[in-house]
């Protein structure tokens, strides 16, 4: 499948493609994941468009996502496989009365029926092309998590004791994301390429209204993303992301809005800021943020 | 970003064993920079840039940037140092080896004053207050004259305790770092181990250990909660009216790093520094020489401000224990510690303020700062000796061990009245 992809410029193409705005440094962050076959571990602040990587590639490369969502206490049976107990046990009640040996009806009930794939498997034995595997906040699993998946990332391989090994027949694109809530391992990173991704520029953030919301109006979508601009520099709990920007947008065209006024923002300030602490700060501060959106 | 000329030419990319040599170069540049690399950065270089067209320069720079980089917080001197190295100018073309060779040589205090203008331009919210002098802040706090006098009079009673990192005294410390881990270990994981005394039943072994009879689950087998560990993070104040007192702390600090526990240590005093992993391989002796000499007043809003907002996702949250040494000399604004203090409160499990005068006669804990700071503390205690860090370490695991709700009604109840005398050696009710 990456053999369609052969410059820089064609993941550029694909991703435009799907309506994801993204710069160079991003595209040739993909580009080099999917020629080298190496994980890509993208990190940034919540809501600028982490897990869409993930989902634009699958759709661009016209493949499955499959996603592990990761938190804390996730083990191995709700990654990897889990034997289907029940139908297991309801296997050896009705084997009871037949003569196979204890040696057959374990290998009976520990066959491929009664094994229930998780999404880790479900990336390795996918049987028609590569699909794209992503691993959506690695940094709320633990270490041990951790250091189980790098067996998985580093050979596409598990073993599963009754079955024996299993590796991959279409190497999964993986894609990591991580909020840094803690860091990862070094081990972990380094069999990754790292991907950093910050707030968007101004022009970054009114191509991608554009291409998300192409019914905003010209003027309001430039208003939202100088509004926003100016917002992320005042001193917040949580800096509102693009996700909310979106979302916002979103708002103002149900509220029909054409223009950004104190009375509009004050209604819908709770889609952009979502702390009590943030929202009072946000509004002493909105004559002057919203001059700056207003003003040019 | 940094905008590139696009006159610069990648003067290597002509011929392949350059090009390796300037990679491995680059690479030993900037772990010697101290950015945080791979082993085998330069090779996963190499695999990148055969994939790509090293002649475009901004590629070029993307792919060293997706192969090589693993923080954020490394970026600015990245791009700082890959203009230095690669883009130098064709009529000064030198060598980027030799170029690179030029720049290793160079003294440390460089890379100090790189990596500070790199910050300036971040920060800047936090500059005005950090240009402020200690002169203006003996103004600003009324109540400091006579937390001087206090200070002054008692000067040099804790000698005897401190001052000689004697060999007793650093086994002493060593037995305290020692015990620091099993007391922190109180709290339970998500994560199931096998155990026969468990609350949980496990099905995978349960039906396993069926076979042996034929289907039918005669053995329960059990899993229980794994325990684990308490973070703590330590922010320790080495301005100078710290520095008689901090200094067996520090020595406990940099005993307790080098075990397995989940500590991490911070140093401030006008600015915060990370120090956990340049103290983890040294001895006290070399450790001495690196605390930085901080003159001026301490600004420990600011640094508890940017504590949390540079290191608060990673640090912070419901098992982390933050523990503060100072003696509350803030000479920043009293308004900015509280809310800090609120913040570090709202996202961690406790919040431990050490003072080290607090066993000196007549102290009261008055300055503006800390008695802002106070409402949100859980433990305010003493650490002048060892004696006192062992009464830490119990006040320590009941914190670790406690619930939050307990918590949560002591902090309203803090809130709505006094402390009830300033010594209180722990406002820990279990």
């Amino acid at each position: 499948m990456s053999g369609a992809v052969r410059s820089v410029e064609d993941v550029e193409a694909l991703l435009a493609r799907s309506h994801y705005v993204g710069d160079r440094e991003i595209a040739t962050a993909i580009f080099l994941a999917l020629r080298l076959h190496r994980p890509l571990l993208v990190e940034g602040h919540a809501g600028v468009g982490k897990t869409e990587i993930a989902k634009t590639l699958a759709a661009a490369l016209d493949t499955e996502l499959i996603r592990l969502q990761c938190y804390e206490g996730l083990d191995v049976s709700t990654a990897l496989y889990e034997w289907n107990y029940a139908k297991q046990i309801l296997r050896i009640r009705m084997e009871e009365q037949s003569s196979q040996s204890a040696v057959e009806k374990e290998a009976l009930i520990f066959s491929e029926p009664y094994l229930l794939a998780r999404p880790l498997l479900q990336a390795l034995r996918h049987a028609s092309a590569s699909p794209v595997l992503l691993i959506d906040e690695i940094d709320r699993a633990d270490e041990e998590f951790e250091a189980f998946l790098l067996e998985v990332l580093s050979e596409y391989q598990v073993t599963i004791p009754e079955l024996g090994s299993i590796s991959a027949k279409h190497l999964p694109y993986v894609v990591l994301t991580s909020n840094r809530i803690r860091e990862l391992s070094d081990a972990l990173k380094r069999r990754c390429l790292y991907l950093w991704i910050d707030y968007p520029s101004f022009e970054k953030e009114l191509a991608i209204i554009h291409a998300r919301l192409p019914e905003t109006e010209e003027s309001l979508a430039g208003q939202i993303c100088r509004f926003m601009e100016a917002l992320r520099e005042i001193e917040l709990d949580k800096r509102p992301g693009i996700a909310e920007t979106l979302d916002w947008g979103r708002a103002l065209c149900e509220l029909n809005g054409t223009s950004l006024t104190p009375e509009v923002i004050r209604s819908t300030l709770g889609v952009v800021v979502k702390s009590k602490r943030d929202i009072e700060h946000v509004q002493g501060a909105l004559p002057g943020l919203l001059q700056r959106a207003v003003i040019e | 970003m940094t905008p590139m000329a696009d006159h610069h030419d990648i003067s290597i990319a002509r011929r392949d064993e350059n090009l390796v040599n300037a990679v491995v170069a680059f690479c030993r540049l900037l772990l010697e920079r101290g950015v945080k690399l791979h082993a085998d950065a330069s090779q996963t270089v190499m695999c990148a840039l055969a994939e790509i067209d090293i002649t475009q320069q901004q590629d070029f720079r993307n792919a060293l940037l997706v192969a090589l980089l693993q923080r954020p917080e490394d970026r600015p001197l990245f791009m700082y140092l890959f203009n230095a190295f690669w883009l130098v100018a064709p009529s000064r073309s030198r060598r980027p080896i030799e170029n690179a060779l030029g720049l290793l040589g160079r003294p440390l205090d460089t890379k100090g004053s790189l990596q500070r203008s790199n910050d300036e331009d971040q920060k800047s919210q936090s500059q005005g207050t950090l240009k402020r002098g200690s002169g203006s802040a003996v103004e600003a706090e009324p109540e400091s004259g006579a937390f001087d006098a206090v200070h002054a009079a008692n000067r040099g009673k804790h000698i005897s305790t401190i001052d000689d990192s004697t060999d007793q005294q650093m086994a002493e410390l060593e037995r305290l770092a020692r015990h620091l881990g099993p007391l922190l270990a109180t709290r339970r994981s998500r994560r199931r181990v096998a155990d026969r005394r468990g609350n949980f039943p496990d099905p995978h072994k349960m039906l396993r250990s069926s076979l042996r009879y034929g289907g039918v689950p005669v053995e329960l087998q059990r899993t229980s909660r794994r325990v684990t560990r308490t973070r703590l993070v330590v922010l320790c104040d080495v301005s100078r009216s710290m520095d008689e007192y901090a200094s067996l702390f520090l020595q406990f600090a940099a005993a307790v790093i080098r075990r397995p526990w989940k500590v991490e240590v911070f140093l401030f005093a006008t600015e915060l520094r990370r120090v956990t992993r340049s103290w983890m391989h040294q001895s006290w002796t070399e450790l001495k020489r690196m605390v930085p000499d901080c003159g001026g007043g301490t600004q420990i809003g600011a640094c508890v401000t940017n504590f949390v907002h540079d290191y608060g996702n990673a640090l912070l949250g419901m098992r982390t224990i933050v523990v503060i040494l100072s003696d509350g000399l803030e000479t920043g604004d009293p308004a900015q510690l509280a809310s800090a203090m609120e913040q570090l409160r709202r996202r961690s499990h406790a919040v431990v303020w050490l003072n080290p005068l607090l066993h000196l006669d007549g102290y009261e804990p008055r300055a503006a700062g800390i008695a802002a700071a106070l409402k949100y503390v859980d433990l305010f205690a003493p650490a002048h000796d060892i004696a006192s860090l062992w009464e830490l370490l119990r006040e320590l695991r009941m914190l670790a061990g406690r619930g939050r709700g307990s918590l949560m009604r002591q902090l309203a109840r803090l809130a709505s009245n006094d402390f009830g005398g300033h010594r209180l050696a722990g406002v820990s009710g279990s």
